[in-house]
């Protein structure tokens, strides 16, 4: 047993501070090596192994804090410009980062790790004494710019026009034969763009002697993009800007972005939130870049508040919505015993505002439980830096709509899935580099991962460039692993042939890499999502990339469901999957080959009696008056009903261990009445009505 | 020392269960059916919002049903932190029972499988009160509707 200087409550928090940072740790770190030397990025991962030094060290975590004190010292190293930043460097300083992860688990779990980080702090060590000397010539410090007084009060002035001031700094590749050429290109762009208050060089200073490889300006401006496109045109040079509020101190102000052709954020709010996270070169990425804009301009006051809070608020509202449907419902009957009453009048207003109060309650608790999806996605970036490198493959991570938001309870459920598929596309998507160039592709792969929001459920895509799916290898290897039979699979179309990568037992690589094959497959993603009410389709196509389509509901704990009656019980359908319910008399219904049909707008649609598909042992159906058509995925189904009872807000509960699983069936939800009904589930449906239907 | 059970009558046999595990005694209320469970799976009920699964005790014990009457009952017990119902013909009482009145499970023949039963309390010549060992009972029946569900 482990013993720390700390409370519980300490500890909590302890572990909170520590999660964000070692976050924002493995995001610099990524960052840093595609955008390698910018101040900001190092100087926000310096702080955060300094801050998780300082923590450790107040606990009494002796080793976490040297850990740490070894990897700022190469950090400040790199910070100060005196160590050039290769992938080898990143490797050992997220190899750090997971070892500090490591040891804060020991102050959760109370237990000993046994992980030895003497190895781990020499290589660190090594780096700093080894190879600190030899990029000597890389060395690279921005000095500030002295200004004049009569600068300074220009800057104020002009910022209070709308103007900005800018430092702008131009490193000039070191193979450049004429250095001054470059940096007189540059001072020219710069004054035809604004007014350039201070330069290093000078321009007395540039001639054909000028042989350094920085030139460095403070220019005040109101027109970035030109700004920004006049210099990308210079060649031999790479330029960086960065904002200049006040003092030239401030360098870790937001906004500044490598290469020159990146627009500057005009401010804070407007900075990457919403652009595309692009990442660069290297066979390594870069993404979740909205993290790296800082928010602090945001006036928004925020409180900190535990996740079983909210979670506990959720289940009131729960419980509240459901009383106010059996208050609903108490009011209902009174009005047909009583009829227009006049204290029945009163209570039915009071009863209404209830109900309003009551949906905007709910609205905004499962508001508050909502996270940005950038939660999910920020951990990518990261894992498809380390499969590139470990593929050597060339892997560009492009990441939107970082900041759609979600309800806690998906987000969780969504991690692994969403991995897994990333995974996927950069192990079997993407094909090497070699490859690629003989298809007469780049040879840097794309994957691109985006979210959005569409009505009541947010889509997820994952899209890859890579070689795609080939419907012969599927059905071959379908074959040969006994998912289907040699007819059957003939028979298939190539959807069909397509969606078998979602049937267990089945994994496309040739080779079970230490990347996919972890004993998870296409299935337990289908699951997964399917458990969340929530469908995964695939679209891909030989040469061009693959594409999976991921559809989650917004929320699991309250939705709307039609409400209808089968034997006597009822059920809730999920309206997401109702396309349209309609009366039907017996002559409507119509057999083909042996299964019953209605046809509806011109289509055919097969019809599944519910009262069958419950049937318990020794009862009987009712018989189906009403049909309610639903769509999974790809599949459209009647449910043949006997009577519909209305639209209701449901909150779906367990059905208790006793019960277990039951096909067809997610949970129970408690009606007006006091009464249960059961909660339909349309993917285990459809597919054991299909499975019944083969079989029989 | 004394323990107190809940009695209860099953087929024309008592039963008692332990007083502790006892969250309830209901009147039979209208249950939920649900499809595809194992048959002695009566339903679900609302209990205080929380939803109950109800286990038929006579279907359990293979002693046929019987139509419900005025006496019929739901059992509310705790299995494991969740509340399960068990309807039985009727309950008759609370009864403290003296240690020294119980005898381990002989050669008795109970209709309930003799690895339920915790003991026999024997009240008076005529009185048998069958204890049943509940938790094993339930997770018996659990395993056994698992399997069963069709």
């Amino acid at each position: 047993m482990l013993e720390f200087d700390l409370s519980p409550e300490e500890a909590d928090l302890f572990l909170q501070e520590a999660e964000e940072l070692l976050l924002q740790l493995n995001e610099g770190l990524v960052q840093l090596e595609t955008a390698s030397g910018q101040p900001e990025v190092v100087q926000s991962i310096f702080r955060a192994a300094h801050t998780l030094k300082g923590s450790g060290g107040v606990i009494g975590h002796t080793k976490m804090a040297e850990l740490l004190h070894s990897m700022e010292t190469l950090l400040d190293r790199v910070r100060h410009g005196q160590m050039l930043v290769t992938p080898e460097l990143i490797d050992v300083l997220l190899e750090g980062a997971d070892a500090v992860r490591v040891l804060v688990g020991e102050v959760s779990s109370g237990q000993e790790s046994g992980l030895d980080t003497t190895p781990l702090r020499a290589t660190l060590s090594a780096f700093v004494d080894g190879k600190a000397a030899e990029p000597k010539e890389h060395q690279e410090t921005w000095p500030p710019l002295p200004l004049t007084p009569e600068a300074e009060a220009e800057i104020a002035l002009a910022q209070l026009n709308g103007m900005r001031a800018i430092e702008v700094r131009g490193r000039i590749e070191r193979e450049s034969f004429a250095p001054g050429a470059r940096a007189l290109q540059l001072l020219l762009a710069l004054q035809q763009c604004g007014k350039v208050l201070a330069c290093r060089p000078r321009l007395d200073e540039l001639d054909d002697d000028w042989s350094e490889h920085q030139a460095q300006a403070v220019l005040l401006t109101d027109d970035v993009d030109s700004l920004t496109s006049l210099v990308a045109s210079i060649s031999e040079l790479t330029v960086q800007l960065v904002p200049l509020e006040g003092s030239a101190e401030e360098v870790d102000e937001p906004g500044a972005t490598v290469p020159a052709a990146t627009p500057v954020a005009r401010d804070a709010e407007e900075a990457p939130r919403d652009q595309e996270a692009v990442a660069a070169p290297a066979g390594g990425v870069q993404g979740g870049n909205g993290r790296a804009a800082p928010r602090e301009a945001t006036q928004v006051k925020w409180v900190r508040t535990s996740v079983e809070r909210l979670d506990k608020l959720m289940n009131l509202v729960s419980e509240l919505v459901t009383d106010r449907n059996r208050l609903m419902q108490v009011r209902g009957d009174l009005l047909q015993v009583y009829g227009e009453d006049e204290g029945l009048t009163e209570l039915s207003d009071a009863l209404a505002h209830v109900s309003t109060i009551t949906d905007q309650l709910q609205d905004e608790v499962m508001r508050a439980r909502m996270v940005p999806i950038e939660h999910v996605f920020s951990k990518l970036p990261r894992l498809v830096r380390d499969l590139a490198r470990q593929l050597n493959k060339q892997v560009e991570l492009v990441i939107e709509g970082q900041d759609t938001e979600l309800d806690r309870t998906v987000i969780e459920e969504i991690n692994d899935p969403l991995v897994h598929l990333v995974r996927n596309c950069v192990d079997h998507g993407v094909e090497a580099p070699e490859e690629r160039t003989r298809a007469g592709k780049p040879e840097r792969g794309r994957v691109r991962l985006s979210a959005r929001s569409e009505e009541s459920h947010i889509v997820i895509l994952v899209e890859d460039d890579g070689a795609g799916i080939d419907v012969e290898n599927i059905r071959a290897s379908a074959v040969n692993k006994g998912v289907v039979d040699a007819e059957t699979a003939r028979n298939m179309s190539d959807r069909e042939v397509i969606d078998l990568i979602f049937e267990p037992g089945f994994s496309t690589a040739k080779v079970v890499s230490g990347v996919s094959g972890r004993g998870v497959g296409m299935d337990v993603v289908r699951t997964n999502i399917e458990r969340l009410n929530g469908s995964v389709s695939v679209q891909t196509e030989v040469g061009k990339g693959t594409r999976f389509e991921l559809k989650l509901p917004l929320t699991l704990a309250i939705f709307p469901a039609l409400m209808v009656e089968v034997s006597g019980n009822a059920y809730a359908i999920p309206l997401t999957s109702v396309v349209e319910a309609s009366h039907v008399r017996s002559e409507d219904i119509h057999s083909v080959r042996g299964r019953e049909t209605i046809i509806t707008r011109g289509r055919v649609l097969p019809i599944l009696r519910l009262d069958e598909f419950y049937r318990r042992n020794g009862h009987h159906g009712s018989g189906s008056q009403y049909v309610v058509e639903v769509r999974w995925v790809d599949t459209t189904l009647g449910l043949g009903v006997q009577r519909l009872l209305g639209r209701q807000e449901v909150v779906i509960k367990p059905l208790g261990r006793m019960i277990g699983e039951v096909p067809g069936i997610s949970g129970g939800t408690i009606m007006g009445d006091g009464r249960v009904a059961l909660v339909m589930d349309m993917p285990s449906l459809v597919k054991t009505a299909r499975r019944e239907r083969s079989g029989a | 020392m004394d323990q107190q059970v809940v009695v209860f009558q099953l087929g024309g046999e008592s039963y008692g269960v332990d007083i502790a595990k006892v969250q309830e005694i209901k009147a039979m209320s209208p249950i939920t059916a649900v499809p595809r469970a194992a048959e002695f799976i009566e339903g679900v009920i609302n209990l205080r919002g929380q939803i109950t699964p109800v286990v038929n005790l006579r279907t359990r014990f293979g002693m046929g049903k019987i139509e419900n009457t005025k006496e019929t009952r739901i059992i509310v017990v705790n299995m494991e932190g969740e509340w399960v119902g068990l309807i039985v013909d009727s309950v008759s009482e609370v009864m403290r029972l003296a240690d020294d009145t119980i005898e381990p499970p002989s050669e008795f023949v109970a209709t309930v499988d003799a690895d339920f039963i915790r003991g026999i309390a024997k009240v008076s010549e005529e009185r048998l009160v069958i204890l049943l060992d509940l938790a094993r009972m339930l997770r018996a029946t659990r395993d056994l509707a698992l399997s069963t569900a069709a």
